[in-house]
């Protein structure tokens, strides 16, 4: 963690970043990363998508830390459609991508908010190939660089195409490797 | 003090819920759930014309050059019936005379659809922009008959390939769809291939924008039947339906536009409760094979 606290002090507010950890940690990592946008965008507003984990479960982690998720919009593409939320938008499955840049269209087009997370490249990876993951990853990031936003990707190593990283790394303007 | 500070951020919260709210619906409505959205009026470059579909416009630097003939090509249910009659609502709405040709669904089914989008044909018909007409497209080929009699001296009288409503002069027209009418030709290509030659020319003169759809393949790479028609037309609209595992996503590609600038990618395409909506920066990740 004091690793993660020490890199996020590197990151500035339009960014585009690769955050690569191991497997362990993975709730801590998060909820230290959200803490950190959420710092340093005070007054925007950020969209999360989650590929992993169901937006109450992020909800609640939120909670026991004290962040204030009012200021994240979600796109949750585990939890199913039938639940509903203010801040959140239940997509039916992670396997359309299209689906998933839909609904960041109007978040990018909106100056209210101001940074982008991405929970996680290797959950894209077990629906998606590796091309495929790298052209929306790379999509996300241009679009992120259009419109002045931060972008954070997550992904862990071992689940991870070595390819991704590669390619990741030559769009990103920083890439923190938290499993070294 | 307290008291007055913990109102104030219960005021900004709320203000944050529903922010966050109207986002949501947003998204939603984008991806699939019903809405009613005013069409933003923009007063084009006199000399060319936007369609009016939410995202498509930006594609196009200028618009569409006034008078073109544009084919809509892709495959079924890939959207081009609501994506024409949609662009001919705009027009309507806005005090222009429409005509939509139908060579396939029946007046009241395409009445149908359009309230079904949370548009008022009936209204736009009893103003006189909307003309919606059903066509048997074997009285077509009786008219290409005249006209090769014609071509040949046997035939005296002009012969027009279309003929309009009287006193309706439509300034938009779609016609839908090519693929009908080429289907009554059946073992008649050459007198098809003459027959559209023919309809572009006749649109031509009368300086209608038209909208010409032909049904193609889901991903295709022939936009009409005889290939005649992309080439006389001004411009290709191509709609796509792309397959990624067991789902559909649609997609649009702008292929040719004589005349005018515009981008030249493939991007997302959505057809919600209030029509078509295109999203321009967004590219598609389905699958490019058929």
């Amino acid at each position: 963690m004091s690793n993660l606290i020490k890199e996020l002090s590197t990151i500035s507010r339009d960014m585009r970043v690769l955050l690569i950890i191991p497997r362990e940690l993975h709730e801590d990592i998060h909820m230290g990363l959200l803490g950190h946008f959420l710092e340093t965008h005070q007054g925007s507003k950020g969209a999360y998508v989650t590929l992993n984990r169901p937006y109450k479960a992020i909800l609640s982690a939120m909670k026991k830390r004290n962040l204030d998720s009012s200021r994240v919009f979600f796109i949750d593409c585990v939890t199913g459609t039938k639940e509903r939320a203010d801040n959140c938008v239940f997509l039916r499955t992670p396997e359309s991508l299209t689906q998933i840049g839909i609904s960041l269209d109007p978040i990018f087009k909106n100056s209210d908010f101001s940074f982008v997370m991405l929970d996680s490249l290797d959950a894209l990876s077990i629906y998606h190939n590796s091309n495929m993951v790298i052209r929306f990853a790379r999509n996300i990031i241009e679009r992120s660089v259009e419109h002045k936003h931060s972008g954070i990707m997550i992904g862990v190593r071992e689940d991870m195409d070595r390819r991704i990283i590669d390619e990741l790394e030559a769009v990103c303007d920083k890439v923190i490797d938290l499993t070294k | 003090m307290i008291g007055v500070k913990n109102s104030q951020h219960k005021a900004e919260l709320k203000g944050t819920q529903s922010s966050m709210a109207a986002m949501r619906d947003q998204i939603e409505k984008s991806l699939h759930v019903h809405r009613k959205k005013n069409v933003p009026f923009v007063i084009p470059d006199k000399k060319y014309i936007f369609t009016g579909i939410p995202g498509f416009d930006q594609m196009l630097e200028k618009g569409i050059p006034l008078g073109a003939s544009v084919v809509v090509a892709g495959g079924a249910g890939s959207g081009k019936t609501i994506l024409t009659l949609q662009v001919l609502n705009y027009h309507a709405l806005r005090g222009e005379k429409c005509l939509y040709m139908s060579f396939e669904e029946s007046e009241d089914r395409l009445i149908q659809h359009m309230e079904d989008f949370g548009w008022n044909p009936r209204k736009l018909i009893k103003e006189g922009n909307l003309l919606i007409r059903r066509f048997n497209p074997f009285d077509i080929t009786r008219s290409v008959d005249a006209l090769l009699m014609k071509a040949k001296g046997e035939l005296l009288i002009d012969v027009k390939p279309i003929i309009f409503p009287e006193d309706f002069h439509p300034s938009i027209i779609a016609v839908d769809s090519l693929t009908a009418i080429d289907s009554a030709f059946a073992g008649k290509e050459d007198s098809y291939r003459i027959y559209i030659e023919q309809l572009f020319r006749f649109f031509e003169e009368i300086g209608a924008t038209s909208f010409l759809i032909t049904e193609t393949k889901q991903m295709p790479t022939i936009f009409s039947t005889s290939g005649v028609e992309e080439f006389l037309a001004d411009a290709v609209v191509v709609l796509y339906n792309m397959k990624r595992g067991n789902i559909r996503e649609r997609a649009i590609e702008i292929l040719k536009l004589r005349g005018a600038a515009h981008d030249r990618k493939i991007v997302a395409m959505n057809v919600t409760g209030a029509g078509v909506e295109i999203f321009p920066e967004q590219e598609v990740f389905g699958d490019m094979k058929d």
